[in-house]
């Protein structure tokens, strides 16, 4: 009965991915990202919010409100209806104080829901927006197959959903953290407040993928590849000035979903990365040395001993017994001094969601699924996420300065190599 | 029916728009952002309810002051004790009027409420006998009053779990009015600032606060304050 008083007595702590963000977070440093997608038919208002009320309960580990402890920040459950917004203005926005850390925004025939890092990543936000779609189509009359696979609104949560799988996979591994040279960042001015911008590009899967097997890559591999080139091709525009006082390194932080390597229910947070790169001292690299590097990098490090290790290095780090009890206001100092060491070892992150799909009856009342990743933050400036639906793969830079250079590069390396593009609202 | 702020399509009975809480007729003229969700939308009084009202607590007030002058001049054949009950029932009037009239910014709305106020007391002083009270006495009661409320006003607000540490916090505010009220007694009493009942009065309220919050902060947290030290 004591939570019928509050609607208080749960709380998690947060995992490990989740613990750096409440000490970076801010106005335009969100940690806030978007799955979006847009249906053939506009939303019908009275079946949406049925929807919404009736899946927000099957989610409880989503509706929890920051609180800050003496020790570490921890998630408070909390009784706020789920936001429903009017999609308008700048996408990613922070969530304020006494907000719930999601959204729902809605705008014709677009539905997209928004996270804080803290609660969840991209797998966890479209397992949301998953179950909201198949429960709305369900309200709206329309039969939803049998054998799609989301989570029902009228199960009982399972417990692995809110279990910190970081820690359950973590063995203690006696390494000592390399140090990373520092990296190659993108050297256009900022734009005034409100920074955070997204171009959005589409373009046919099958050609993209055509072109990742011409060199025998993965579709992640190519697009890391397509990045580092078009940062090359930055770095070259630069003036000999530029070119003497830039690093010259070049390194993509490309996300890494664990629950392939390592099976887990869990909605939170779970993923690690990787980071692919060039290094320019060494000379020119043409593309298809590129892709080379990227590939074999990239084949390494998600190994599953090296993933062990570096997620026994993050938990470890946090498990130290002199960190854990360094009151809260030292360690939040020390951890956005951390995240922007951090950010300074690579040049740009590319984030890719995968092929989503809900079966063909479905996937039928769907145009395209859009993927925003969280705005960079002064120091990376441009960030692209991915995400394919259908025969569309649809691209979205998240970018905070006045120049679409890098896009620009980008894109038009993918038109040369006969890949459409076509830049949507 | 479509909602003209999200784009939504809405049924024929829809005077709202569910989702993003916008009326369906008249919504060019509102083309900003409203963040809250339609969840969150309260009712209030319209204009007419609110005149109405204001209305009703006007022949109350006005028919009070007016009995209390009567019976105070037939008693003691001039005002002196009715010049508290018009002086309380003139700033009742007075706050009643402008939240009756005033919807937009409610700190707007009490400064306002308070200078209006305060030109009515200032005027009844001058009536009965030059300025005497309201400057030095009235004004600044007046002043402390709204202050303090403001500043609970606000608590109240940004309280998210709003049960008994509303009544603390309500006990707090009063034993700072009983502070501040002394103090501006004694400065227009004595000409000089001294505290001495209200210092007794706060120090009594001090450990009912206490003991308000603990119970408070122990119902909302349960018997667990694993959550706040965890390490």
């Amino acid at each position: 009965m004591e939570g019928q008083v509050h609607h208080s007595d749960r709380w998690l702590r947060l995992d490990n991915a989740a613990k750096i963000y409440p000490a970076i977070k801010g106005e335009e440093l969100t940690a806030v990202f978007r799955v979006g997608v847009e249906l053939k038919d506009r939303i019908r208002a009275r079946p949406f919010q049925q929807a919404a009320q009736a899946i927000e309960d099957r989610f409880p580990y989503y509706k929890m409100q920051l609180k800050s402890g003496f020790f570490w920040y921890y998630l408070e459950a909390e009784n706020l209806p789920v936001a429903i917004e009017a999609d308008q203005g700048i996408p990613c926005r922070a969530f304020g104080k006494n907000e719930l850390m999601f959204r729902v925004l809605v705008r014709e025939n677009r539905i997209s829901v928004e996270f804080s890092h803290i609660l969840t990543d991209g797998t966890g936000a479209f397992a949301f927006l998953k179950t909201l779609l198949a429960v709305y189509f369900d309200k709206c009359g329309i039969p939803v197959p049998a054998d799609l696979e989301y989570l029902h609104p009228g199960e009982q949560p399972h417990p692995e959903e809110s279990a910190d799988a970081y820690n359950q996979y973590f063995r203690k591994i006696d390494v000592k953290p390399v140090k990373v040279p520092l990296a190659f960042h993108v050297p256009f001015r900022l734009k005034g407040t409100p920074r955070f911008e997204v171009l959005k590009a589409v373009m046919p899967v099958t050609d993209v993928i055509r072109a990742a097997k011409a060199y025998n890559v993965s579709l992640t591999e190519y697009l890391t590849a397509v990045y580092l080139y078009a940062l090359q091709e930055v770095y070259q525009q630069l003036s000999e000035f530029g070119k003497r006082t830039s690093r010259k390194i070049l390194r993509i932080e490309v996300p890494v979903n664990l629950r392939r390597i390592f099976p887990s229910r869990t909605m939170r947070n779970f993923s690690l990365y990787v980071m692919p790169g060039i290094d320019l001292r060494l000379g020119h690299f043409t593309f298809e040395e590129i892709v080379k590097t990227v590939y074999h990098q990239m084949q390494l490090e998600t190994d599953k001993k090296l993933i062990s290790k570096m997620i026994s290095r993050n938990v470890g780090g946090e498990r130290n017994a002199f960190l854990r009890r360094v009151p809260l206001f030292f360690k939040s100092f020390i951890m956005s001094r951390l995240y922007t060491s951090g950010t300074k070892q690579y040049s740009g992150v590319v984030t890719n969601l995968g092929k989503v799909s809900f079966g063909e009856e479905i996937d039928a009342l769907i145009n395209r699924f859009v993927f925003v990743p969280p705005p960079p933050n002064k120091v990376l400036r441009v960030s692209c996420g991915v995400v394919g639906f259908g025969d569309e793969l649809v691209l979205a830079f998240g970018n905070i300065t006045r120049s679409r250079e890098l896009e620009r590069v980008f894109l038009t390396y993918l038109v040369k190599n006969g890949i459409p593009v076509k830049i949507i609202k | 029916m479509y909602c003209k702020n999200c784009g939504v399509e809405l049924e024929e009975d829809m005077l709202v728009c569910p989702l993003c809480g916008k009326p369906v007729h008249d919504q060019d003229a509102e083309s900003a952002v409203d963040d809250k969700p339609a969840s969150y939308l309260k009712a209030s009084l319209n204009r007419t309810q609110r005149r109405f009202t204001w209305e009703i607590i006007s022949i109350i007030l006005g028919s009070g002051i007016v009995a209390a002058l009567i019976v105070n001049l037939i008693i003691s054949k001039k005002i002196t004790w009715s010049e508290y009950t018009t002086a309380s029932g003139l700033v009742i009037f007075c706050y009643v009027s402008i939240f009756a009239f005033w919807t937009k910014n409610k700190l707007a709305g009490i400064a306002s409420a308070f200078i209006l106020a305060s030109g009515g007391l200032l005027l009844l002083d001058v009536i009965t006998g030059g300025v005497s009270w309201a400057d030095r006495l009235a004004i600044p009661l007046l002043l402390g009053v709204n202050v303090i409320g403001l500043i609970y006003m606000k608590v109240v607000q940004s309280a998210r779990y709003k049960g008994i540490n509303l009544i603390a916090y309500a006990f707090m505010g009063a034993a700072l009015l009983c502070i501040s009220a002394e103090w501006i007694i004694s400065f227009f009493m004595w000409g000089t600032w001294r505290l001495n009942w209200s210092v007794i009065v706060a120090a009594c309220v001090v450990p009912v606060v206490v003991i308000l919050l603990f119970i408070h902060f122990r119902l909302k947290k349960g018997q667990d304050l694993k959550r706040t030290f965890h390490v």
